[in-house]
């Protein structure tokens, strides 16, 4: 399906043909999905956040104005959506970052297998750990690297998404890479 | 190995490919020949290939389609009904608010709305007098208003009547002889007089039992 074909669903559902729009959500659901997916690790709240995504999207489709490709537009309703999110999940949350036993605090030991790092393959432990991993990164961490290399998107892309210049979306990519490759390196996969 | 080492945002660049060919020839060269670098290149493409293969993971995701439209359809109904909130809480408060003005209303005993005598016309006056004496109308002119009530009720609507400066006649029934205490017959008394203190009246008929004409003048 091309940009005209979303551009053609789009004025259809603005014409108040909303069925029209299971279009746009048939084609956007599996990526949108597992961005949310990537960014909060529990299936059922990406579930919900999808929905509620494309609800923002379909209120906001009036002020679609074509000046960038569609599944840019989602992109950044969709980052600024989760953004939102977390800030609202992290306001109410209080679910400690370390655990307590007793009285003495203790952090959780991350699992040092370099010892035995023979298998290399990517099995379905390996991808449990990166996932992990990533879903522990800094919020700007996982966005960023979730953008580029989950879903492949160009430093331009991911710009005009994060409303960031492209020396920030690079900085932000090494550093996000770095910090990821370390916390991988760790756990032995790397 | 080589006296300097690629930074790691210039193997982050190489592998992203966002480097001239010039640079990619010249890092390739020095990887190809660093042990370090190559160590750090072969770690980052890894773990960058590791974070790509987890789109490989097998994601069952149920259809959404309709649920989103149902769900949007009724946050629409929602939001429509929440916008009309304020209008109906705004008409209530005009309905309740000009109703409330204009009668003053308030509950007697029996919780039934007596209207307040201060903002009525002296007609609705005089009959709020008369109603609540269980008088009954007979006549209704420009002047006054002649009603028929129980002789019981008449001290009760004189009192009214007076403390709103109401002027009364209590005219000789057919059944009734209306006199003062010396015996002198009144055909009519004027009410907040202190002549009206005489005033007798005596039964004398019993087909009308206790009842008294009077009339009020507006």
């Amino acid at each position: 399906m091309s940009k005209i074909d979303d551009i053609e669903i789009i004025s259809r559902v603005l014409e108040g043909n909303t069925d029209a729009y299971s279009l746009i959500i048939k084609k956007y659901q599996d990526m949108v999905f597992r961005y949310v997916y990537y960014q909060f690790n529990d299936y059922d709240e990406a579930l919900d956040i999808t929905q509620d995504i494309f609800i923002t999207v379909m209120e906001a489709l009036p002020s679609f104005r074509q000046e960038s490709k569609f599944s840019t537009w989602l992109y950044s309703i969709m980052v600024n959506h989760c953004k939102n999110y977390r800030k609202k999940k992290n306001r109410y949350s209080l679910v400690p970052l370390q655990s307590k036993k007793g009285d003495d605090e203790y952090e959780i030991q991350l699992e040092d297998s370099r010892e035995n790092p023979e298998d290399r393959i990517i099995t379905e432990d390996s991808l449990r750990i990166v996932k992990e991993e990533i879903s522990k990164l800094p919020d700007d961490f996982r966005e960023i690297l979730t953008l580029r290399d989950i879903d492949g998107l160009s430093y331009n892309e991911i710009s005009s998404i994060l409303g960031i210049n492209l020396s920030n979306v690079k900085v932000r990519i090494h550093r996000g890479r770095e910090y990821l490759k370390n916390r991988l390196y760790a756990r032995g996969l790397i | 190995m080589t006296s300097f080492h690629l930074s790691f945002n210039q193997i982050s660049d190489l592998i992203d490919g966002d480097v001239s060919e010039e640079e990619k020839r010249e890092f390739l060269s020095h990887i190809s020949s660093c042990s370090i670098c190559k160590k750090e290149y072969d770690t980052l493409s890894r773990c960058i290939s590791l974070v790509y293969n987890i789109k490989s993971e097998q994601i069952a995701i149920p259809d959404i389609c309709s649920s989103t439209i149902q769900l949007y359809e009724k946050r629409c109904r929602k939001r429509m009904y929440m916008k009309r909130i304020p209008a109906i809480a705004a008409s209530c408060f005009i309905v309740f608010g000009v109703g409330f003005a204009v009668t003053q209303s308030s509950f007697n005993d029996n919780g039934s709305i007596i209207a307040s005598n201060n903002n009525l016309s002296k007609t609705e006056k005089i009959i709020s007098f008369i109603r609540d004496s269980d008088g009954k109308i007979l006549k209704m002119t420009d002047n006054y208003i002649e009603s028929q009530i129980s002789s019981s009720k008449l001290e009760k609507i004189r009192y009214e009547l007076g403390k709103n400066n109401l002027k009364m006649e209590i005219f000789n029934h057919p059944f009734y002889q209306i006199s003062n205490m010396k015996g002198k017959n009144y055909s009519d008394v004027s009410v907040g007089s202190t002549a009206m203190s005489d005033v007798k009246i005596e039964k004398i008929s019993p087909n009308e039992k206790g009842k008294v004409i009077i009339r009020v003048f507006k």
